[in-house]
């Protein structure tokens, strides 16, 4: 007998010894390796954090160091019941958009893109349309361009139940060609009828461009930086920008009926923000329009500790919540972030781990690669 | 390719409901998979168990089932990698664990042919070890091995030959 013969009836006796029987999943995770000891360190890698700015006091933080913030019982305060997130295609998944439980990131539904198509950037419509409980706006790559680099996209609409379970779908008036492969980010107004969204032009050297399209007109201007996120005030006058320039992050304001018009709300070594070291990561307007929220990352080892600073508009700071240890570092740096309107819960995305709002130590930790985007 | 996206999209997931079917059908290969590479049953079904507990909160959204079996398969690997990476750290610090079926000590009823080979088998580094499980136990093709393992074919091919030679080798030395 040869050695594959001797190996392929030792490999059947031992699979023989596993009796064919059903074995009922669990109602909860098993643990594996219970009998084994855990090191320190990897439980200390396993603690993910979660970060909220709510509640932080009106007033600057004290010399004694930051509040931490985080509500004891573990719920999700005012937040949505639900966010949706696009993933890049792998080799065992086509490109997709999942609708997860926000309490515990369970997945409640989603669909796959098309041959060629990729799911960009997603952003919410706070306020509901028709019978659906959400609506969420995609911004989608739908495949080539005209010229070689050169990339098409479209903005649909999907629409969710209460369960986050897809109802139905729609094509929005936003359709444009620009460079493959750029990063892009999208926005939308409370009612979901104006879009704004980054892009790179095709063909055309240099930076990243903003269009802000309203009832069939589209009005463009150079972004000045590389576009992070992109978002409109309260009343819907103004796109808020944070970008990436030469000197750093920076938050800003263009107003959409004259572009020329911007307010620079935060830059990335603003004084106030001095006493707490770290890169700012991304930074928002909170809903009401009144504060900034900052979110400032500081490596330490194979993990950074992320902070979330809250600013008047001034650049007064009112107070830092943080926890450590904090999350894995993403590889590229970037930190995906979403406020609601309903309230101060921010939704936060580092590399392969979504933090939870409501509690410390809730976190969705993903097996695949991260999301590219996600937002309530 | 808009009534196409009509159609994907309102097939759309979750797949969760098809789970427990291929749960059900797949359950045993897994588990003996898995047993070839940890050595006792119960962390095999711990291992697959773990695996569809997380899938049925994550449902992947794969509507070809050969796509989920090589996503499940490759995710059992990682499971055993883990189990096998916590052993060596409990080896340490002197903690008890099953005794493999293939060890003197197992009370699992596997001839002394079998036991040689497959502790000669588990001699082996690991990506040799896990290459000839799926070729000659799971009869995976080079392509499906290279999947699961996410390596590629002409990896899988080349490591074949030398993990058969290295086989033969630890089976010839064995005292």
């Amino acid at each position: 007998m040869n050695v594959e013969d001797r190996l392929r009836a030792a490999l059947r006796g031992t699979a023989d010894l596993v009796e064919d029987r059903p074995r009922p999943l669990p109602a909860a995770r098993r643990r594996i390796g219970r009998r084994f000891v855990v090191p320190a360190w990897s439980a200390l890698a396993a603690a993910v954090v979660m970060l909220t700015p709510s509640a932080l006091p009106d007033h600057p933080g004290g010399p004694g160091g930051p509040d931490a913030v985080a509500s004891a019982d573990g719920g999700i305060g005012a937040a949505p019941q639900f966010f949706v997130a696009i993933y890049p295609a792998t080799e065992f998944r086509e490109a997709r958009w999942e609708s997860r439980r926000t309490a515990s990131g369970e997945v409640l539904g989603g669909a796959p893109a098309g041959p060629g198509e990729m799911y960009v950037s997603v952003t919410g419509v706070p306020e509901h349309r028709a019978a659906a409980a959400r609506s969420f706006l995609l911004l989608t790559r739908t495949g080539e361009g005209s010229r070689p680099g050169c990339a098409r996209y479209r903005v649909y609409a999907i629409h969710l139940d209460d369960d986050g379970r897809f109802l139905s779908w729609n094509p929005e008036d936003v359709d444009f060609e620009a460079a493959d492969g750029a990063p892009a980010h999208l926005a939308t107004t409370a009612k979901g009828d104006e879009i704004a969204y980054s892009y790179r032009e095709c063909g055309v050297p240099g930076g990243q461009r903003i269009a802000h399209h309203w009832n069939g007109t589209t009005t463009t201007w150079d972004a000045g930086g590389s576009v992070l996120s992109l978002a409109y005030t309260p009343d819907g006058q103004g796109v808020v920008v944070f970008q990436r320039g030469d000197d750093g992050g920076e938050l800003l304001v263009s107003r959409t009926y004259d572009p020329s018009d911007t307010t620079v709300l935060l830059r990335e070594h603003a004084k106030a923000l001095g006493d707490h070291a770290g890169d700012l990561l991304s930074a928002g307007l909170t809903p009401d329009g009144e504060r900034i929220t900052a979110v400032l990352g500081a490596p330490a080892g194979g993990v950074s500790v992320l902070r979330v600073a809250e600013l008047r508009k001034n650049g007064d700071l009112l107070g830092v919540t943080y926890r450590e240890p904090a999350v894995e570092t993403p590889r590229d740096g970037a930190v995906q972030v979403d406020q609601h309107r309903g309230g101060p819960e921010l939704l936060v995305q580092a590399g392969g781990t979504i933090l939870l709002p409501g509690s410390v130590s809730k976190a969705v930790v993903l097996d695949d690669p991260p999301p590219t985007d996600l937002a309530w | 390719m808009e009534s196409e996206r009509v159609v994907r999209w309102a097939a759309a997931v979750p797949e969760r409901e098809r789970l427990p079917a291929f749960y059900r059908e797949q359950q045993t290969g897994l588990v003996r998979l898995a047993m070839m590479l940890v050595g006792d049953e119960v962390t095999a079904e711990d291992v697959v168990q773990d695996v569809f507990v997380r899938l049925h909160r994550s449902a992947p959204v794969l509507r070809d089932e050969a796509k989920l079996l090589a996503y499940v398969r490759a995710a059992v690997l990682n499971g055993c990698r883990s189990v096998l990476r916590r052993r060596r750290l409990a080896r340490r610090h002197a903690e008890w664990y099953e005794p493999p079926v293939w060890s003197a000590e197992s009370e699992a009823m596997l001839g002394e042919d079998h036991r040689a080979v497959m502790r000669a088998l588990h001699r082996l580094p690991r990506r040799k070890r896990e290459v000839l499980v799926l070729r000659f136990y799971a009869d995976l093709s080079d392509e499906e091995i290279a999947v699961a393992l996410r390596v590629r074919p002409s990896t899988v091919r080349s490591t074949l030959s030398r993990a058969l030679s290295a086989l033969e080798r630890e089976l010839r030395d064995a005292p």
